[in-house]
């Protein structure tokens, strides 16, 4: 018996050695550095891009490895508390200011200075997602617009005249009306072509002038008439005008196709317009006989386009975040941009390569010229997303969605959904700022600057610029004229 | 001469034997335990006292709880909870009817073996030929023929142990793998569940729409009927153990309590159609004829108040889980004449769908219970009942049915007692697992229940404190049902 | 039985209940036969409403393994479950020797303290437990997946179980011969407790094997992922591969079958004697 334990406890040792000799971490020579991130074809070329560079300009050696299954919001906040975060942590919407708020991210106003990546670089507009008021914690490694490819050929195959490059909501759904029935007449119900793959809620709303926060970001804002008008418009356009797909729809897809990205569906004329931005090009090139144009998200009264930022960070735990500057350095340097601009993989940080010829006029893509230029003109309706440092973002999110998506599928009515979805917001607000003395003093200083707001707006007279948090109010608020920069 | 001398060296050498362990056990049980009941009172969040911020815990009392308690959505996720929980006296049933089907002496066929044997072998060569030379129709059936006879020969050859593996077989691999497995399946539109129902659903579609719509509440009517005569069968032998004397008054009554539950709870779920109100007034009528009318008279002698309800509630609870689930087919059975209008049925979307999404989880928690450790136990109760019982109850004429209500049945209860107590806790802690690989607790928290809801606040939001406050909430719970279950349910106990 | 039946009764009633069974055994591995044969299509026939392969695409195994770590998953599941289940054994077994061989003062009460623990839902002390390990810096490490796990108080209670149904007679032979302690626990106990040992040893490597809840807190990097996790992580990377998946699926399921085919006897007595656990 003991003889038994013993070889079985010997064997263990063995494995134990073979574990630990196997693991690639140990088999590497030079410091290895995790950026956690979404990976793409376009950023591993960045990587290989950066190795290169650094052996160009003679700084230190060391490797960079892509990390994506760590990649989603809760598992990067979760680990970098638990002190094992990655060393470069991509950062997308207010991620920027939740991960600061825990401690977790390097003030990296020193290295910026050091290393030549300070706001100054880069685009003033994409400023909050990596700064946290004066304080530095990242770097965009590029932004991009959200709007809509349409396929030109599908168009004209169905004889429906092309809409314009901005379109009201009333617009839309007439064209959408009219292509679904012309490219439907004759197919078989379940070959169902569609008009767009979805419709951003958050655009479509803003579109009527309103926001999920209040201006100060305070408070939620979904239980009210505009809310509730996208909830019913958007289930009049899958339900009842079968213009965008369901979820079952989907998924008949997913059973008879191999790959059922919405752009490959897009690419085998499901659907007439794809939501996406430069990014989507990197796949759509590989198809160069799709005729393009590019449109903005429709709107009711007021146009916007989504402007979406990736940040990068170093975390405060690293043990190399020296090294780690080197990356945020290279996005500023010109193989970073001028291949951002080639790949076509978004729209650089450093904003003078975004009017470069190579960018607005590619050579080997001719097609896209239109599209280029007319994002480029789409540039100037961009928004950032808005985001409150008063409620988590995923929690945000779950909670809208669960309700938005129950309202859609018939288990509340669109009222009550969205005076749900509210209330909850607004309890999960409540129990973030009790929790924490600092964030209870913001907020009431913030809440105060909403009555300020609110007042001054039922007297009719103009509000002080810098009293707006919630981007999107500080854009509206400017193109109303309700607003002053003092 | 010194006293403590030995005691202090038997000690020494019994902690040390127990070291190892014990200094684990401290380590990763104990210790955590008691932090964590502690935390549950405080307001820790990771994001706010960790490592890189200098902000100290504090105690905050009962407000974990509070805010608990008032969450909208606390609840829903409970209420999901106890409905999957609903599916534990199905299981039980099932396991020990499968354990009844694995200890009957099967014997193979005497005489004719080595044709049987034959036969069966020839019909197998054959039947993989024909498969493998690409029979175009009839595939799946021949598949079917070809599994049932290899399971056959196997079962004639290998006996109960051959069977017993194949019921184990789901239970033992339960995990991750067979959620997956399971999720596959449900897939709407390349599954094959929803494959073998769509035919069917397009014949009832096709059926229906040459009926007239009164069939609809006729059909109705008639699971209603159904139902009801289940709880007739019931509350006539909670009448009849009465009268014999087994069973107390106290119990009477709480049976009788629990015997309307259907009704309140389809009124709640089903929003008071006509259907739920003829529930409640058969359900009402059955109980004050059979067992309200019994109680009037005195019974054959007068025992405590809580005598005999162990034994019937496991039944009762059995028999009410059976008539929600007639009802709500005479639910969706009403409704089939106007679904097979419109041309376009479809079987369910199951994990997509709000309200199928649980009872899918419902129906594949099913497959891996009936086959469980609770029917080994089973197994291992029934062949301990002593032959002698069984010989006495057949002098005295009984058949089979009696035989198992008059001697199986109370002879299993403290093997049926345990593995409810075991069920009931393992019910309030769990669907953790099944909800993160298959639905992430979706669609709309239909299938969020509270060790999910755990898990989503303490490990997405880091709000700790709070996890640790619900978890201990959850703790209480079951301690508060094992503690009934012990007071009331432990036949030994009463008896 | 009772009385002894007519040889055609016998036989009648005997194939009836092959037919019930055999059919219910049908039902309960159908989804495993259409795991199996999922595992072997090619893509494009998954879908199908044939359950049977046109072609057996024995490939699918292979790939498998170049889409994902497969092997690393596998080598982390079974590194980790062997390392637990050895120090849950032994560490128990000494205890239960401890617990029901000797006697020392308080003896019985530190015995109701494992006992009272047994209940507790595993969800308490995973967070204590997760933060604990932040402090030994053990979060995203193997050992910090094998530590927690290995000194439960089930093991314990199970050997103790088993032995006290040693009779006390082979203690006292032994040391009547001049045998210490540990002599008796080497020589005389553990032999005698073989069959709790096997079914400790098999219950706690499948309940390791299948755990998930702890992993998935607990593991960052790719390379360290067990399978359960490393399904999931399958799952939501290459969803749309379900002939993979299910390939996947099926070698994970290997093991426990396997397991089982052997160790039937075993791990049954373990039940009946131990209760239920996992």
């Amino acid at each position: 018996m003991k003889y038994a334990l013993l070889s079985i406890f010997i064997a263990l040792c063995i494995a134990t050695a073979i574990d630990h000799s196997t693991r690639s971490n140990v088999q590497s020579e030079v410091p290895i550095l995790y950026w956690v991130t979404n990976i793409s074809s376009a950023r591993v070329k960045q990587v290989e891009l950066f190795h290169e560079w650094i052996k160009e300009r003679g700084y230190p050696e060391f490797e960079v490895r892509l990390d994506s299954t760590n990649s989603d919001a809760s598992k990067k906040l979760i680990q970098g508390v638990s002190g094992v975060g990655a060393d470069i942590i991509s950062m997308v919407r207010d991620e920027a200011w939740l991960f600061h708020a825990t401690g977790m991210l390097e003030d990296l106003r020193p290295l910026a200075k050091k290393h030549g990546f300070t706001l100054d670089q880069t685009w003033g507009v994409a400023a909050h997602s990596f700064m946290v008021g004066r304080e530095q914690v990242g770097f965009p490694r590029s932004m991009s617009l959200q709007t809509y490819f349409l396929n030109v050929r599908l168009f004209e195959k169905y004889g429906v005249p092309l809409p314009s490059l901005r379109w009201t909501v009333g617009e839309f759904e007439k064209t959408a009306q009219a292509f679904v029935a012309a490219a439907n007449q004759g197919r078989d119900p379940r070959d169902r072509i569609f008009f767009c793959d979805i419709v951003n809620v958050a655009t479509l709303r803003r579109g009527m002038g309103r926001s999920v926060m209040n201006e100060t970001m305070t408070r939620c804002t979904l239980d009210n008439p505009e809310s509730i008008r996208v909830i019913k418009l958007i289930h009049k356009w899958t339900y009842e005008d079968r213009i965008i797909p369901t979820q079952a729809d989907l998924d008949f897809f997913a059973g008879s196709d191999t790959n059922t990205s919405r752009i490959q569906l897009f690419i085998r004329d499901r659907y007439a317009l794809l939501t996406g931005g430069r990014y989507s090009l990197v796949q759509l090139r590989e198809h160069s006989e799709l005729k393009m144009e590019v449109r903005m998200t429709p709107y009711e009264s007021f146009p916007n386009t989504l402007l979406g930022t990736g940040s990068v960070g170093i975390y405060k735990n690293s043990k190399h975040k020296e090294l780690a500057a080197y990356l945020l350095e290279f996005f500023t340097s010109e193989t970073y941009n001028m291949s951002v601009v080639r790949t076509a993989d978004a729209i650089p940080p450093i904003p003078s390569y975004s009017s470069t010829e190579e960018y607005l006029h590619p050579a080997d893509h001719p097609l896209e010229w239109q599209i280029h230029q007319e994002t480029s003109d789409l540039m100037a309706y961009a928004v950032a997303p808005e985001a409150s440092p008063f409620i988590l973002p995923t929690s945000f999110n779950r909670i809208e969605s669960e309700y938005r998506l129950a309202a859609l599928a018939g288990i509340y009515t669109p009222e009550e959904g969205m005076a749900r979805a509210e209330d909850f917001v607004n309890r999960e607000i409540e129990q973030t700022i009790s929790a924490d003395p600092q964030l209870r003093a913001k907020y009431d200083k913030l809440l105060k600057q909403q009555e300020l707001i609110e007042r001054l707006r039922a007297e009719g007279k103009k509000v002080p610029a810098h009293l707006i948090t919630n981007p999107f109010y500080q854009r509206y608020y400017r193109e109303r004229g309700w607003s002053t920069d003092t | 001469m010194r006293i403590k001398h030995p005691t202090f060296r038997r000690l020494v050498t019994g902690l040390s034997f127990l070291g190892p362990s014990i200094i684990g056990f401290m380590a990763f049980t104990m210790i955590p335990l008691v932090l964590s009941f502690i935390l549950a009172f405080t307001n820790w969040d990771v994001r706010r006292h960790n490592m890189f911020r200098t902000e100290q815990i504090e105690f905050i009392g009962w407000d974990n709880f509070e805010r608990m308690f008032s969450h909208p959505a606390f609840w829903q996720y409970l209420s999901n909870t106890l409905f999957f929980m609903l599916g534990i006296p199905v299981a039980i049933i099932g396991s020990l009817v499968a354990a009844l089907l694995l200890t009957k002496e099967l014997n193979g066929p005497s005489g004719l073996r080595r044709i049987h044997f034959i036969a069966m072998g020839v019909l197998m060569i054959s039947l993989a030929v024909l498969l493998f030379t690409g029979f175009d129709f009839g595939n799946m059936l021949l598949l079917i023929v070809l599994l049932f006879a290899g399971i056959l020969l196997a079962g004639l050859v290998g006996k109960a142990t051959v069977y017993r593996t194949m019921f184990y077989a789901p239970h033992f691999t339960a995990g991750v793998a067979t959620f997956l497995l399971w999720k596959k399946m449900y897939n709407p539109h390349t599954g094959p569940v929803n494959a073998a129902l769509r035919p069917v659903v397009s014949t009832i579609q096709d059926v229906f729409q040459t009926l007239p719509p009164a069939i609809g509440p006729i059909l109705g009517v008639l699971g209603v009927a159904l139902g009801l005569t289940l709880m007739a069968f019931l509350f006539r032998r909670i009448g009849q153990a009465w009268t014999d004397g087994d069973l107390g008054r106290g119990a009477l009554i709480g049976l009788s309590f629990i015997s309307l539950l259907p009704a309140y709870l389809g009124w709640r779920w089903m929003e008071g159609s006509w259907l739920v109100i003829l529930v409640l007034l058969g359900n009402l009528g059955l109980l004050l004829f059979f067992v309200v009318r019994r109680s009037l008279q005195p019974p054959f002698r007068q025992v405590a108040p809580s005598v005999g309800f162990a034994n019937l509630v496991l039944p009762l609870t059995g028999g009410i889980v059976g008539q929600l689930i007639f009802i709500g087919l005479a639910m969706v059975a009403v409704q089939l004449p106007a679904m097979a209008a419109t041309g376009e049925m479809a079987p369910p979307d199951w994990l997509a769908n709000f309200y199928w999404a649980k009872p899918a989880i419902m129906i594949m928690a099913f497959w891996a219970a009936v086959g469980s450790n609770n029917m080994i136990l089973y197994i291992a109760g029934i062949t301990n009942i002593p032959q002698e019982l069984y010989e006495a109850s057949e002098i005295d004429g009984a058949n089979a049915w009696q035989k198992f209500w008059n001697v199986t049945w109370p002879q299993l209860a403290p093997v049926t007692f345990f593995i409810v107590v075991m069920s009931v806790i393992h019910g309030l802690q769990g669907g953790f697992e099944m909800a993160r690989a298959m639905t992430q607790g979706g669609p709309a928290g239909a299938t969020t229940t509270l060790s999910y809801f755990v898990f989503i606040e303490g490990f997405e939001s880091g709000r700790l404190g709070y996890a640790s406050a619900v978890v201990w909430a959850l703790f209480a719970m079951v301690m508060f049902v094992t503690l009934l279950n012990f007071k009331f349910g432990n036949r030994h106990v009463n008896d | 039985m009772s009385a002894k039946p007519t040889l055609s009764t016998t036989r009648k009633s005997g194939m009836r209940y092959h037919i019930l069974l055999a059919t219910l055994g049908l039902i309960m591995i159908l989804p495993f036969v259409w795991m199996v044969l999922t595992g072997l299509k090619p893509l494009s026939e998954v879908a199908s409403e044939d359950w049977i392969p046109t072609v057996f695409r024995w490939e699918n195994y292979q790939e498998v393994f170049s889409v994902i770590p497969f092997a690393r998953f596998y080598w982390n599941s079974l590194f980790v479950a062997a390392w637990v289940t050895f120090l849950q054994v032994i560490t128990s077994s000494l205890a239960a020797f401890s617990f029901s061989r000797l006697q020392w003062p308080g003896r019985d009460k530190v015995f109701l303290l494992y006992l009272s623990t047994l209940m507790l839902p595993g969800l308490v002390v995973v967070i204590t437990n997760y933060q604990i390990m932040i402090q030994l810096g053990l979060v995203d490490t193997l050992t910090g997946l094998i530590l927690p796990s290995a000194f439960t108080a089930f093991g314990t209670f199970l050997l103790r179980q088993f032995m006290l149904s040693i009779p006390a007679s082979f203690d006292e032979a032994a040391e009547m011969d001049g045998a210490s302690k540990w002599r008796i626990y080497i020589d005389v106990i553990l032999p005698l407790s073989r069959p709790g040992l096997i079914a400790l040893t098999i219950f706690t490597f499948i309940g390791n094997y299948q755990s998930f809840f702890w992993p998935l807190v607990m593991l960052r990097d790719q390379e360290k992922y067990t399978l359960p996790v490393g399904l999931l992580f399958f799952d939501s990377e290459v969803g749309q591969s379900t002939h993979l998946l299910m390939a996947a699926v099926t070698m994970s399921v290997l093991p426990m079958i396997i397991l089982f085919m052997f160790m039937q006897k075993f791990l049954i007595s373990g039940i009946q004697l131990g209760g239920v656990k996992g």
